[in-house]
């Protein structure tokens, strides 16, 4: 366990969404010598390679065998955290995640980087929006998806003392709102109410949506609408407290750099499905791999800025 | 130890293969390819791996890595063999709640399981992450000992996690390829051709070689061969469903229901006497 001190956590919030990585197993891996990260050529991408030091193994890029030989490793006793890009290590890998975690219960910790549309001017290929729907559908897998740089660190921490299975999801790019500036009590599975000005609509984001919808919050005050916005780092297992205790709120929406199927939408409507009747707007990708474009550009198409976000819950309370 | 011992072995893990099989009934063992590998594993269990029955999770253990999920039964017979399994009793059904043993093997150390198998392709990938766990734990002394199909090399991670081990020249693999010859559609050969095994691991950094995977003197050399700080490949030549007349070569035993009628057969060709069903 990391000591979050004010030094700390401003070299955290000096961090890109990936560099977090390699910052903070860096760090958590002089305390502990049985963490180890093996990565698949995006060592120099993640700040990996000089912090891991002997500690860190070059998988090359082969995200299939990365994926197993850090199952042997934890079979060895070892906490090994596996590093790629998002959609190369959930769908490449799908089937070997599903054999080590799924068939033999190995406590691996999965990172994928630039999920969602961050990578989007590289094509579909790049874009990992069903990697939220593929990990949340193997049995015991914890899913999870930070906010902020802070929010990382603590996660990649947090998970070295369970020996659950998780995958960590990381969106965006450099420069990342700070949603947590100082530091805070961080638990999977209990989300955190971000912000708040009124109860007329509860947002549920994930991710850099956990900002924009902060920004949308705000936006919505001038047209009289009060929001409670709610970080929900943990997709699996979901937060049910939370839901349960808003589900009288007239609207609930869920906010995902992801498709509206499979992902943190469709979590929360597994739940609502079975009580409440409350009305869930999903926000995010409609079922497509969206063409290349620039990530503004692709958040915009997809209603996924402060803006659209406003304007869709307007349109839906309208109706 | 006298081939004599290793014959008589091979012998009696063949009966506990035809019987596994035959428990199975409807939902039908891999009978061939459990045959092929029965010398390939005497010889390994009874002459060269380490492992304490009293303590099947000693650090010092060598570890097996059964890829080939279609050799899970015949695996279980050669630890039946050396008391690892103490009574067949114990693998039960194969199949269901509260088993250990299955069609198909499913991870337990403390049973002497490293692995779950079923999905082809995946094991030396794992075994190269056992591997660097033992390197780091200072671990020089346990092997771990990889069996694959020749069939199961057609998927392209196998060959990943090869190009893997042979660059980080981890000398404590040894994978052992059991070329039967035959797949689900029928001969290898003509499905994708793989003539030169030999040359292909030699390629990706291993030391190689070719036997006749039921010549015990054959096999024993290959395991006992230096690796030259390379990973180890053997290509041992089988016959897929080997010593039983009418599944040997024969592309329908890869996965078959043993009745009533060939399961006595089978037992009497084995030599076992008073079997009734």
């Amino acid at each position: 366990m990391l000591q979050y001190d004010s030094k700390i956590i401003s070299e955290i919030h000096n961090q890109d969404s990936r560099g977090i990585v390699g910052y903070t197993l860096g760090k958590l891996r002089r305390e502990n010598n049985k963490i180890v990260a093996v990565y698949a050529d995006v060592g120099s991408r993640f700040g990996l390679i000089q912090a891991m030091g002997e500690q860190g193994i070059q998988a090359s890029i082969a995200e299939q065998s990365l994926i197993s030989v850090l199952s042997g490793l934890a079979h060895e006793g070892f906490i090994p955290y596996g590093v790629a890009y998002a959609p190369f290590i959930t769908m490449r890998a799908a089937d070997q995640i599903r054999m080590s975690v799924g068939a033999m219960g190995l406590g691996i910790k999965i990172v994928g980087g630039s999920a969602g549309l961050v990578s989007g001017n590289l094509g579909a290929a790049s874009m990992a929006l069903d990697d939220i729907a593929l990990m949340r559908a193997i049995p015991n897998m914890i899913v999870l998806a930070p906010a902020d740089c802070l929010e990382a660190a603590k996660m990649l921490d947090k998970v070295s003392q369970i020996e659950q299975p998780v995958y960590i999801r990381l969106t965006g790019a450099n420069h990342l709102s700070v949603i947590y500036d100082r530091d805070f009590q961080y638990e999977i599975g209990r989300s955190n109410i971000v912000a708040q000005n009124g109860k007329d609509v509860v947002i549920y984001a994930i991710g850099m949506q956990v900002a924009a919808s902060v920004r949308a919050m705000e936006l919505l005050k001038e047209h009289g609408i009060g929001c409670i916005v709610v970080d929900m780092h943990t997709i699996k297992p979901i937060d049910q407290e939370i839901l349960e205790r808003f589900s009288s709120v007239p609207l609930a929406v869920s906010v995902e750099e992801h498709n509206i199927t499979g992902g943190l939408g469709s979590a929360i409507a597994e739940y609502l499905s079975s009580g409440s009747g409350q009305y869930l707007l999903r926000i995010g990708i409609r079922d497509i791999y969206p063409e290349p474009d620039s990530y503004p550009a692709l958040l915009q198409e997809y209603d996924l800025t402060p803006e659209r976000i406003a304007g869709k819950i307007i349109k839906s309370l309208q109706d | 130890m006298l081939n004599e011992n290793i014959h008589t072995a091979a012998r009696r893990m063949r009966v506990d293969i035809v019987e596994m099989c035959y428990r199975l009934h409807e939902n039908a063992g891999h009978l061939g390819g459990c045959m092929s590998l029965v010398e390939l594993l005497a010889v390994l269990y009874k002459e060269f791996l380490h492992y304490n029955v009293h303590d099947l999770v000693a650090e010092d253990r060598d570890r097996i890595v059964m890829s080939k999920g279609q050799g899970s039964i015949a695996m279980y017979a050669a630890m039946h063999e050396v008391g690892i399994v103490h009574d067949m009793s114990e693998v039960g059904k194969l199949l269901g709640k509260g088993n250990v043993y299955f069609k198909q093997s499913v991870r337990d150390p403390g049973h002497g399981i490293d692995f779950s198998s079923g999905s082809l392709g995946q094991g030396l990938a794992y075994a190269v992450g056992i591997a660097l766990g033992l390197r780091k734990k200072g671990n020089d002394r346990s092997k771990i000992y990889v069996f694959v199909g020749d069939g199961e090399c057609d998927e392209g991670s196998v060959w990943e996690a090869a190009s893997l081990a042979g660059h980080m020249e981890l000398d404590n693999i040894i994978v052992v390829v059991d070329r039967n010859g035959l797949q689900i559609d029928g001969y290898t050969r003509d499905i994708n051709r793989m003539d030169d095994l030999v040359d292909r691991w030699k390629a990706f950094g291993f030391s190689s070689m070719e036997i006749d995977g039921h010549n015990i003197e054959e096999i024993r050399h290959a395991y006992a061969a230096e690796q030259n700080g390379k990973p180890k490949a053997i290509i041992a030549n089988t016959v897929k469903g080997k010593g039983i007349s009418f599944a040997e070569d024969e592309v329908e035993w890869h996965q078959n229901v043993l009745t009533d009628e060939l399961y006595l057969r089978a037992m009497e060709e084995l030599g076992e006497k008073n079997v009734t069903v």
